[in-house]
């Protein structure tokens, strides 16, 4: 699973802003506990709902998902705390523990400005 | 405030002169606020709108440029101010957080010589993602046989016209191991004050040591000379070619991720070199 780079992530934006479309850029900025999650990781979502990216896949993107297209209409950046439960889509790790982690997303909204 | 294309055509100049950039960002629902800080150069643009935030991002994004481990971290102003900046009415708004990013410039590894020790060293590079160049003024050396893999660039000049027919940049790691201590000399000559990441020189202790002796005569700065790695590599007890090439290689990953190059295990048949 690659990463999007940062030079990646600002000419989505730029792209996004020239057809005058609202995007907005979800980060995972910290993490605890067990997640599969990594720090850093993005997923651009586009105001007609596609996306871009990752921050890891399974039930948290899709939340993760959610909220950026609500922070979208609200054209309101947020920062989103997520805790990591039974998680039916993630593997159980080395130690047969399902993940029970807690992350912080943060979700920046870049209008057509 | 800077726009999408002004960032990213930062981080395009940046990465492409061989630089790291951190991206700092305000953790705020508000107005999207960014300072871009440049290995080497300090801010070169943005704002987070306050003066004194700009310093304590500044200072706090300048050190984890130094460290190639980070990448992403979030520092409650609380946290990195510091001392002189505590009356400021910063310190009434504790809940404010910075977002740090860190683009960095592609690896870059020169392999002077082309020999037997570079060839490995070439391989070994190659399966750790850098981008490998290899110098000799031997064109039967610096060529396709001796290198097969196409990826690797190859110059066959001698060793000063080739060095100096590239930047040598922050991302830059050199590994000088010609044929011969004549031409390892002329080779550290000319590197010796550029801003590599990492300059390491083939040699046994006796010979690097008057090397290191004679350019200290002649006026080279005492600093310059302490940060090249020489004789090169993490003592592995390596052999051949090969053995030799992951002990440099070794000793790279060590400069930049920090490490104590010690076994891992506080047991066991290792333990001894503790």
């Amino acid at each position: 699973m690659s990463l999007l780079t940062q030079r990646e992530v600002y000419q989505e934006i730029e792209t996004a802003q020239s057809e005058s479309r609202k995007v907005a850029v979800a980060t995972i900025v910290t993490t605890s506990g067990s997640t599969p999650q990594r720090t850093g990781a993005k997923l651009i979502v586009f105001d007609d709902g596609r996306m871009r990216g990752t921050v890891g896949g399974g039930c948290v993107e899709a939340d993760v998902w959610a909220e950026a297209r609500e922070a979208i209409s609200e054209n309101k950046s947020r920062l989103c705390r997520f805790t990591l439960r039974d998680d039916p889509d993630v593997p159980p790790d080395e130690e047969g523990m399902v993940c029970g982690g807690e992350m912080e997303v943060f979700i920046e909204v870049w209008g057509s400005d | 405030m800077l726009s999408a294309a002004e960032i990213s055509n930062a981080i395009r100049k940046s990465l492409g002169d061989g630089r790291s950039l951190a991206i700092v960002s305000l953790m705020e629902s508000g107005a999207r606020q960014r300072l871009l800080v440049e290995e080497g150069s300090g801010p070169v643009a943005g704002t987070l709108g306050e003066q004194i935030l700009d310093e304590i991002a500044l200072r706090q994004a300048v050190k984890l440029i130094a460290d190639d481990r980070q990448e992403i971290a979030v520092f409650g102003i609380g946290e990195i101010i510091d001392a002189a900046q505590k009356d400021s009415d910063l310190s009434s708004r504790s809940d404010l957080r910075l977002l740090f990013e860190i683009s960095r410039p592609p690896l870059k590894l020169i392999i002077c010589g082309g020999g037997h020790v570079g060839q490995a060293v070439a391989k070994a590079a190659r399966l750790l993602d850098f981008n490998v160049t290899v110098i000799d003024d031997r064109t039967e050396f610096a060529s396709r046989d001796k290198f097969p893999d196409p990826k690797i660039d190859l110059i066959a000049e001698d060793f000063i016209a080739g060095l100096k027919s590239f930047k040598i940049t922050p991302a830059s790691h050199l590994v000088i191991v010609t044929r011969g201590h004549r031409h390892d000399e002329i080779c550290l000559r000319q590197v010796i004050d550029q801003p590599a990441r990492y300059i390491g020189m083939i040699g046994s202790r006796r010979r690097t040591t008057t090397i290191r002796q004679r350019l200290l005569k002649e006026g080279i700065q005492p600093d310059l000379l302490h940060r090249v790695h020489s004789p090169i590599g993490l003592d592995i007890g390596a052999q051949t070619p090969e053995e030799i090439a992951f002990a440099i290689m070794a000793e790279i990953v060590l400069v930049r991720r920090g490490g104590t190059g010690l076994p891992k295990s506080s047991e066991g048949p290792m333990t001894k070199a503790r």
